[in-house]
Order: structure tokens, then C-alpha cells, then sequence
């Protein structure tokens, strides 16, 4: 095959592609549900049925299907959005507040993660430490668990920002804060949280209610030298939010789709295998004062916590 | 091995057999204990090798564990990241053989064991306590570093168990391998003895077929001539010692097949002279008999006995007998044999035994022609026979029978023959005498009576009877006298001295005399057992003049088997022979001197000779003759004898006996006249043993225990 006849092929491909995708546009309508998770291979598998359920159920509006778009981080999935090329996705209350504020995205329903609608932080110090309250803190270290997590951070850090303590990022756990200040460190993971009080590493651990209560993150022997010092509002375990400029039909008949799902026996299934969710259904006035905290908390958050 | 009989071959095979299975056994039981040796040393050593070397293997990848868990453990560690250590270490102990790891800070605190509790949190990790023995684990260790700076360490602890394990395991699988070569080579080495064991049975079949068989047919050829087989024994042409027992045998046969016909010919034959015995003699009388009857001839018998041959024995010992009796058959055959005496062969001499000839003459019948066979006779043996240098002439007594005109028995010819022989010796010797009827009754008595005492002696059924002798001064009995009694079934009570005479005539006295003594001190030894220890007996011995008295030894023989000293036995010598006895050198009186046996002198007073030479006999006393014992009642004569005699014993120191004291008066007397001892129907008659007995327990009295000596009695 000579130079010119490859070249020629080329620009017939490019013609023929610009071709379909302005068709793509016009013709088929698909919605695009996102998700930010480091494996994307595992988290498909739970996203697919329900993308398919909703698929079936928005097909009188004119979608034909539901597509699935997996990022890594939060950043990438913001930009997006922006984009317009996400237009759903199911978050953190922090992720939520993060895409409404940054993107444009709006609040559309609650979802019952793990079968609860709401859950809320626990701060724990061990049984033979001082520590009695939140006003203890001041000169010891706090671990949380990753700068990413709503309940593991970021709802309790706001606390503790209210609370009025100045709080100051430590590098390893082992160091003492400057005076005056309470120290905090990120564990990686909410079983480190529980060793780190267990072992005395650090002074207090915070944790969501629903990791409290896992053996595997505070094992038994763990809990009963524990001491849950202060305990943070009650806060949506999941919330969906849809992209600004979704067309509001599609917007409402997806809300409407996914609030009957736990009344439909066939959606059960499905609504188990994404994160053994128990229904979807609307924020509640509490949901949404804690959202608008968060909101407001936010600017000021980023400023304590780059 | 004398209750198993064994064959050869059987002992070949045993002895192969045997040899073989001992060198295998042996040979079996040193390679079996070498085996176990080595096995053993082999297993102690394979196990313990294995067991090291798995255990250095083990130690070693736990150590390449521990240097993988540092590099892995740098991140989390450095971030205090429990789930990482914790999902690091639950990797690690996940592998076999992993007793624990655990994460150290630099001072080696655990940081981690892998549990979700990490109860260990802050202990010393080397002196982390495992449900492992020390000596089942193996501790190693690895930094975790961070650029140049140490962060921590892993800790690994690693299970030696499977490496002892293995090599228990090891030695296991060793043992039973070593085992199982020992079960195998037993079976290899039973199968070798197996195969060695059947060749030794081929090998003793071999040896056998060339040897054993042989030998039994040579055995079988033995038995065969045992009973009476007489060819030639099986063929064996060999040089060993085989063909030599075949030729042995073959010589032991034939020198069989000759002497069964010497047997034969000595069975009834003469050994001597060569004659036919009395057992063929009756043969042939019988045959004759049994011919005759069947219609056959008559025929005479001769029944020939040499006069006084006994002198020739009695002088110059038996091998002069002999061969004087040879030289009687010899010349006796031939004059039969000749001078035309016997016609045809018909006359047969025989030898019965001792002196007694006999011929069978056949066909003769008639007295007159028998009388001239035994005139014959008479006239041949009438030439003197030198045998020795001695010359001898005897005669002979020849008895002359018919048959069948005196019957025609066997025993009854015999017998008649006997008896008109012994009527030829009553008339005077060395003359024949042709039987008849007469001769039946009374004539042949004396010659009974001789054979009847022959019998008797032979069966030693005469018996003793004893007269006790006691003191004369209390009446204690110091001796008994043993006599002779012969009570014939026939004649009844024979006299000893019709007896002793008799047994002096034929020959038999020697004999008399030794049945007396071994009786006599046969009692006297009993006597001495039932506490009579003092007791001396007294016997009558006739033979003592014989030139050769074989009495002497045989006294000091029956002293000897009694242990009874000489001075138990008094011999006794009628005065009539004294002087014939015991002459000073006579070998009677020196031997009895010898053996300590006194001799009295019997009915001592009646002749003069032995009066005027007492004191110069060898005599121990003097038994005064029953005569003047008698006469003491009687008349002064008589009793001056008596004293005197005892007297002039007393004067040369010999003491003195009375004889047949039969009244109190004649006691008195001895007692006055100082005489020693007494004996007679006054104190006792002769009586059998079993009522002596009785009479000496009656009798104790006076019985000092001890023996009366003759020196008590010398003065």
C-alpha cells in the first residue's frame, strides 16, 4: 500500500467519524452516570444494573441508555462536570456539597447506602487517657482517616473547627503539635485510626458510626477500652446529585424512577447490588441544614485544610 | 542314636543338609546383625543430615520472608499504616512453617504481630513467646531502612518441625526400607538354602547310590549267611573300602562254610578224642533201635570203664587224663578197626565222658561173639600206657547188652549196659560181664547210691546237723561238731560212713568235704550274727591226704567270703588217718597252720602209733573216743583210760574232748579228772541248724562272749 493511497484512506475515516458523531448527538440520547473510585473494574459491576434499570425506566424521555464513566479523583470528575459530560452521580454529603458549589451540580435525592439514610461521626479516646471532651484536645493529636472522607474528616474537622480549636497537620502521628494547637493525622485507613488509639499512637480517632460498629475496623477487644468523647450531627450516608444543566424532565423522571425502585420488587436486586442501598428518597430538612453548613464551612475549611 | 535307626543315606543327607544350614545360618546371622549395625548408624545419620539441611533451607527462606517483609514493610511502616502491616504480616504467616512475624520499631517493640488486636503491641519481639519449643524454631530478623535510616525490623519466626519431622520421617522410611532388604535378603538367602538343601539331598542320593547301596546289598548278604546262605556274595569290583568289605565278606563265608561242618562234627563229637559224644551215641543207638524195629538186625552194646583211671588223674593232673584218654581211644579204635573185629564198618566206639567208653556193635547178637569184642578190649588196654614217662596199666570193666534180646529202649539198654558193667567191677575188675535179668535188683544198689550222691552233691541237697560241745566245767557251749546227713528218697537215713565211703571210692569225697566247710561256715557265719560270736565249728574232712586237696583253698576262700578268722573252724581227723595226714611237711597241715585253723585229732586212744607221737603231731586237741567215755560207768579200766589220756594231753598243753557223754555220772568223772570239753546226747543231740539256734538261746548261760581259745587250755 503506497503513501498516497494511505493518506487518502485517512481522510475518508475522519469524514465517515464526523459523520456519526453528529448523528450520536442528534439521535440517541444517553445519560452519563459518574462515579470517582480507584478501580474502576470492581465499582462497574455495582454501577451497571442500576444504570440499566434507569435506562429502561428514562426511555420515555428519550433516553436510550445510561452510560458509565469511572474517574480516580475528585479533581478530574469536578472538571467534567463541568464539562457537562457527567450528569449524575452519587456522592459523600462533602463530595455533593464540593460539585454543587464548584460545578453547578444540583442536590436530586438521598440514597440509603448500607441501609442507613444517615449517619453521623464518632470521636473516641482510649479508656485510660484524660481526654473527657472535645476541650481536652488542645496539645494532642487527633487521627483521621483520609482527607477525602466526609465523616473521617471533614464533618468532624468542621467541628472541631467551631469548637474553636486550631488545628495543625502533622506529618507522623509520633510528633507532638506546636503549643496551643491540637495536632492531626491522616491513618489511611480506619482500622489504623483504632490501633493508632488503641496503641496510644495518637489521642483521639474519629470514625463513622457504621465503622464504629465494624469488627474488622474496631475489634472487639478494641471497643470496650474505648471512649466516645463527642459525637458529630447526623449527616445523609449518600446523596445524588445531577448536573446543572440537566434537562429537567429527564432530571425529574430519573427522581421519580429511583424513588419507586424499593417499591419494585424486579429493583430490589439492583438496589442491593449498588453499595446495598436501601431506597432513594428526598433529603430531609435536617439533610439539608447540615448540607448548607457544610456549604458554609467550606471556604474556610479550605483554608485550614490546602 | 540307638533308638533311631538311621540309613546311610539319610545320615549323608543329614550331615550335608546340616553342614549347609549351619555355614548359611551363620553366614546369614552375621550378615543380618551387620545389616542392622549399618541400618541403624545409616538411619541416625540420613535423619540427621536431612534434618539439618531442610532446617538450614528453612532458616533461609524464612530469612529471604523476612528481607521481602522489610522491603514490603518500609511504606507502611513509615506511615505507622496498621492495615498494611497487618495485611503484610497475615501474608507472610499464611506460608507453612511460619510461627509468626511481626514488625519491630528500633527497639525492637512490636509495632504488629498480624492480629487485628496486636495484643503484643509494645513487647519485646525476641522474647516473643510461641507455642514452640526453642529447639523447633528458628528466630531471624531483617531491618526495614529508609534511606540509610533504620525505621524497624520484621521479625520471622520459622518452624524447624518439619525438618525434624522430615528427618524422623526419614529415618522412618529408612527403617522400613532396611527392613524390607532385610525381609528380602532372608527370603533370597532361604531360597539359596532351598537350592543348596535339594543339592545336598542330590549329593547324599549320589553318595548313597554309590556307597549305600553297595553296602546293603552286603548287608543283605551278611543276613542271608546268618541264615545259612553259603554262595558267593554279590559281585564289587572296586579298591575301596567297599570291594575290601566284599572281600571280607567273601572270605568270612567261606571260612563259614567250612566250619559249619566243624560245628556240626563238634556237636557230636569228642572234643578230645575225636570220638562220637554221648550225644551222637544215642543218636545212633537210637537209629539202630528204630531200624531193628522196622525189621532190621539186632545189635550189642558195650559199656566200657576204665579201672583206677582216677589214679592217673589224681597223679599226674588232668592234662595226663587227657591225654591218657586219647591214647585209650586211639589205640581202642584201631583195634576194633582191625584185626577183624569189625566187619563192614559196623562197630562204632564212642566216648560218654569222662573214662566211659562204649561201642555199638551192629549185628552183633551173640553173647559169645560180644564176649570176644569186649575180650578184645581188655586185652588192648592191658599194655601199659606211658604217658609223662609213667607207665600205667589198667583195666577195664566192661558191661555187654543185647538188642534186642535185653529190650529194645534206648535208656533201658543204656542202663543194662551200666549194670552188667558194675557187676563186672564187683568181680574184680578188668573183666566183662553179659547183662541179664538178675541184675536188676540188689546188685546194683552200691552203684546207685554213687550216682545218687553225685546227684545229691551236685544239688547240694545233703544237709548238716550240729552237736553242740560245751565246757566241762559249767557247761557252756564254746563249739558245735557239724555232721553230715544224707536222707535218701529210696533208702531213707544212709549212714554217714556207708556215704563218706562211697564218696571216697568215687572220687566224689573232694567235693563232700567242700560242701561240709561251705555249709558248716556258711551257719557258724549266720551263728555269729545272732550275737554267738564265741561259737567255733567243727567239721570231719577226709580229702586232706590227696596229693593236690583243693579243700585247702577252698577253706581259706569260704573263711575269706565269711570274714571269719581260722580259729572259727576246727578240722577234725579220725586217728585212723592221722598219720597219713598229717605228716609234719604235708601240705594240709602247713596250709591249715597257715590260715589259723586248729586241728583236732578224733577218737584219739586206739592206736598206739599216734599215742607214742603226740606230742610231736601238729594237733591243737585231742577228742577222746566215745569208747572210754562208755566204759566210764562201765568198769576202772576204762576210766583210767580216759584219765590218763587226759593227762598226758594235759602234760604236752593240748586240751581234750569227751565224746558221747550220755550220762551225769560220766560228766562227774570228766569234771574229776579235769577234762575240758564234753559233748553228747547228756547236753544234746546233733540237730538241724533252725533248732540249735533254739537250743543256744536256751543255753546262754555261761556265754562269756568270747571265743574259747586253745591257749586257755595250755598248761
Amino acid at each position: 500500500m503506497g503513501p498516497e493511497l494511505a493518506k487518502l484512506l485517512r481522510q475518508i475515516i475522519a469524514v465517515l467519524l464526523l459523520l456519526c458523531a453528529t448523528s450520536a448527538t442528534a439521535a440517541p440520547r444517553v445519560l452519563v452516570l459518574g462515579a470517582v473510585h480507584d478501580d474502576p473494574n470492581e465499582h462497574y459491576a455495582a454501577l451497571k444494573p442500576i444504570a440499566d434499570y434507569v435506562a429502561a425506566a428514562l426511555a420515555p424521555t428519550g433516553i436510550e441508555s445510561v452510560e458509565i464513566v469511572i474517574v480516580p479523583d475528585r479533581a478530574q470528575m469536578l472538571n467534567l462536570m463541568r464539562d457537562g459530560r457527567i450528569d449524575w452521580i452519587s456522592e459523600t454529603a462533602f463530595g455533593a456539597v464540593h460539585l454543587v458549589e464548584r460545578a453547578g451540580a444540583e442536590f436530586l435525592a438521598r440514597r440509603w447506602k448500607d441501609g442507613t439514610a444517615e449517619y453521623r461521626s464518632l470521636f473516641f479516646a482510649h479508656n485510660d487517657s484524660d481526654i473527657e471532651t472535645l476541650d481536652d484536645l488542645a496539645g494532642r493529636t487527633v487521627a483521621f482517616e483520609h482527607r477525602n472522607s466526609t465523616s473521617a474528616f471533614f464533618a468532624p474537622a468542621v467541628m472541631l473547627g467551631e469548637q474553636g480549636l486550631t488545628l495543625h497537620a502533622m506529618a507522623s502521628p509520633r510528633e507532638a503539635p506546636p503549643p496551643g494547637s491540637s495536632g492531626y493525622v491522616f491513618s489511611g485507613a480506619e482500622y489504623n485510626t483504632a490501633v493508632w488509639v488503641d496503641k496510644g499512637i495518637v489521642d483521639v480517632g474519629v470514625l463513622s458510626e457504621s465503622n464504629w460498629r465494624d469488627a474488622e475496623t474496631v475489634p472487639p477487644g478494641f471497643i470496650e477500652r474505648f471512649r466516645v468523647i463527642a459525637v458529630s450531627e447526623p449527616m445523609p450516608r449518600a446523596v445524588e446529585v445531577v448536573r446543572g444543566g440537566l434537562d429537567a424532565d429527564v432530571a425529574d423522571a430519573l427522581r421519580e424512577a429511583l424513588f419507586a425502585m424499593h417499591e419494585d420488587a424486579a429493583a430490589l436486586q439492583v438496589l442491593n447490588a449498588f453499595e446495598g442501598t436501601a431506597r432513594f428518597d428526598a433529603l430531609s430538612e435536617t439533610d439539608i441544614d447540615t448540607l448548607q453548613r457544610i456549604q458554609e464551612a467550606l471556604p474556610g475549611f479550605r483554608e485550614q485544610f490546602p | 542314636m540307638s533308638g533311631l535307626r538311621l540309613t546311610l543315606t539319610q545320615r549323608y543327607a543329614l550331615l550335608i543338609n546340616g553342614t549347609i544350614l549351619v555355614v548359611i545360618l551363620l553366614l546369614g546371622a552375621l550378615y543380618l546383625h551387620k545389616l542392622k549395625d549399618t541400618s541403624a548408624e545409616l538411619r541416625e545419620q540420613s535423619g540427621g543430615e536431612l534434618a539439618s539441611r531442610i532446617e538450614s533451607q528453612l532458616v533461609e527462606s524464612g530469612q529471604r520472608l523476612a528481607d521481602g517483609l522489610a522491603e514490603r514493610a518500609v511504606n507502611p511502616l513509615y506511615a505507622l499504616d496498621m492495615r498494611g502491616l497487618r495485611d503484610m504480616l497475615i501474608d507472610a504467616t499464611a506460608s507453612d512453617g511460619i510461627e509468626y512475624a511481626v514488625v519491630t520499631d528500633p527497639e525492637g517493640r512490636i509495632l504488629h504481630d498480624g492480629s487485628l488486636t496486636i495484643e503484643s503491641f509494645g513487647q519485646q519481639a525476641r522474647w516473643l513467646d510461641v507455642g514452640d519449643t526453642e529447639a523447633s524454631l528458628a528466630r531471624v530478623s531483617a531491618p526495614v531502612t529508609l534511606a540509610g535510616e533504620q525505621l524497624g525490623a520484621v521479625h520471622v519466626g520459622v518452624s524447624l518441625t518439619p525438618a525434624l519431622v522430615q528427618g524422623e520421617r526419614m529415618k522412618t522410611q529408612l527403617g522400613e526400607l532396611m527392613a524390607a532388604r532385610t525381609r528380602d535378603m532372608i527370603a533370597s538367602m532361604a531360597l539359596y538354602a532351598l537350592v543348596l538343601l535339594l543339592a545336598g539331598l542330590l549329593l547324599a542320593a549320589v553318595i548313597s547310590r554309590r556307597f549305600a547301596t553297595p553296602i546293603r546289598q552286603l548287608a543283605d548278604y551278611a543276613r542271608e549267611v546268618g541264615r545259612g546262605r553259603r554262595d558267593a556274595p554279590p559281585a564289587m569290583e572296586r579298591g575301596d573300602e567297599i570291594g575290601m568289605l566284599a572281600a571280607s565278606l567273601d572270605a568270612m563265608s567261606r571260612d563259614l562254610r567250612l566250619s559249619a561242618g566243624e560245628v556240626d562234627y563238634l556237636a557230636y563229637h569228642d572234643s578230645l578224642t575225636r570220638l562220637p559224644n554221648r550225644a551222637q551215641f544215642k543218636r545212633l543207638l537210637r537209629e539202630e533201635v528204630e531200624r531193628m524195629r522196622g525189621g532190621g538186625r539186632g545189635f550189642g552194646v558195650l559199656f566200657i570203664d576204665l579201672d583206677q583211671f582216677k589214679q592217673v588223674n589224681d597223679t599226674l593232673g588232668h592234662e595226663a587224663g587227657d591225654e591218657f584218654l586219647t591214647i585209650v581211644a586211639n589205640r581202642l579204635s584201631e583195634r576194633l578197626q582191625t584185626a577183624g573185629l569189625d566187619y563192614d564198618g559196623e562197630l562204632t566206639l564212642a566216648r560218654l565222658g569222662g573214662d566211659e567208653f562204649t561201642v555199638l556193635a551192629r549185628g552183633v547178637t551173640e553173647p559169645a561173639r560180644g564176649e570176644q569184642l569186649a575180650a578184645a578190649v581188655i586185652e588192648t588196654l592191658a599194655e601199659p600206657i606211658e604217658v609223662q614217662t609213667q607207665a600205667f596199666s589198667i583195666g577195664a570193666s566192661i558191661g555187654i547188652t543185647f538188642c534186642p534180646r535185653d529190650g529194645d529202649d534206648l535208656n533201658v539198654l543204656l542202663r543194662n549196659a551200666d549194670r552188667a558193667m558194675y557187676r563186672a567191677k564187683e568181680a574184680g575188675r578188668n573183666t566183662f560181664c553179659v547183662y541179664d535179668r538178675s541184675m536188676d535188683g540188689t546188685a546194683t544198689r552200691q552203684l546207685s547210691l554213687e550216682a545218687d550222691l553225685r546227684d545229691v552233691l551236685n544239688a547240694n541237697d545233703l544237709t548238716l546237723a550240729y552237736q553242740p560241745i560245751v565246757r566241762v566245767t559249767d557247761g557252756a557251749v564254746v563249739a558245735v561238731e557239724a555232721l553230715c546227713r544224707w536222707h535218701h528218697p529210696v533208702l531213707g537215713y544212709v549212714q554217714p560212713s556207708r556215704f563218706v565211703q562211697i564218696a571216697e571210692q568215687s572220687g566224689q569225697i573232694e567235693h563232700l568235704d567242700q560242701f561240709v566247710v561251705s555249709q558248716l561256715l556258711h551257719d557258724l557265719s549266720q551263728l555269729h550274727d545272732e550275737g554267738f560270736a564265741h561259737l567255733a565249728g567243727s567239721a570231719n574232712i577226709a580229702s586232706l591226704h590227696l596229693r593236690k586237696p583243693a579243700i585247702l583253698e577252698h577253706i581259706a576262700e569260704r573263711l575269706d567270703y565269711y570274714q571269719l578268722s581260722g580259729e572259727h573252724l576246727r578240722i577234725e581227723v579220725r586217728e585212723k588217718n592221722v598219720m597219713r595226714h598229717l605228716e609234719h611237711a604235708s601240705v594240709g597241715a602247713r596250709r591249715l597252720r597257715e590260715l589259723g585253723v586248729p586241728i583236732w585229732i578224733d577218737d584219739f586212744g586206739t592206736r598206739i602209733a599216734t599215742l607214742k607221737h603226740i606230742d610231736v603231731l601238729p594237733v591243737s586237741g585231742i577228742k577222746i573216743h566215745s569208747e572210754f567215755i562208755d566204759g566210764i560207768s562201765a568198769g576202772q579200766n576204762q576210766r583210767v583210760v580216759a584219765q590218763a589220756i587226759t593227762e598226758m594231753c594235759h602234760n604236752i598243753g593240748l586240751p581234750v574232748t569227751a565224746e558221747g557223754v550220755e550220762h551225769q555220772e560220766q560228766l562227774e568223772y570228766l569234771q574229776e579228772i579235769g577234762a575240758d570239753f564234753a559233748q553228747g546226747y547228756l547236753f544234746a543231740r546233733p540237730m538241724p541248724y533252725d533248732d540249735l539256734l533254739g537250743y543256744l538261746r536256751r543255753q546262754r548261760k555261761g556265754d562269756d562272749g568270747r571265743l574259747i581259745l586253745l591257749s586257755d587250755y595250755v598248761r
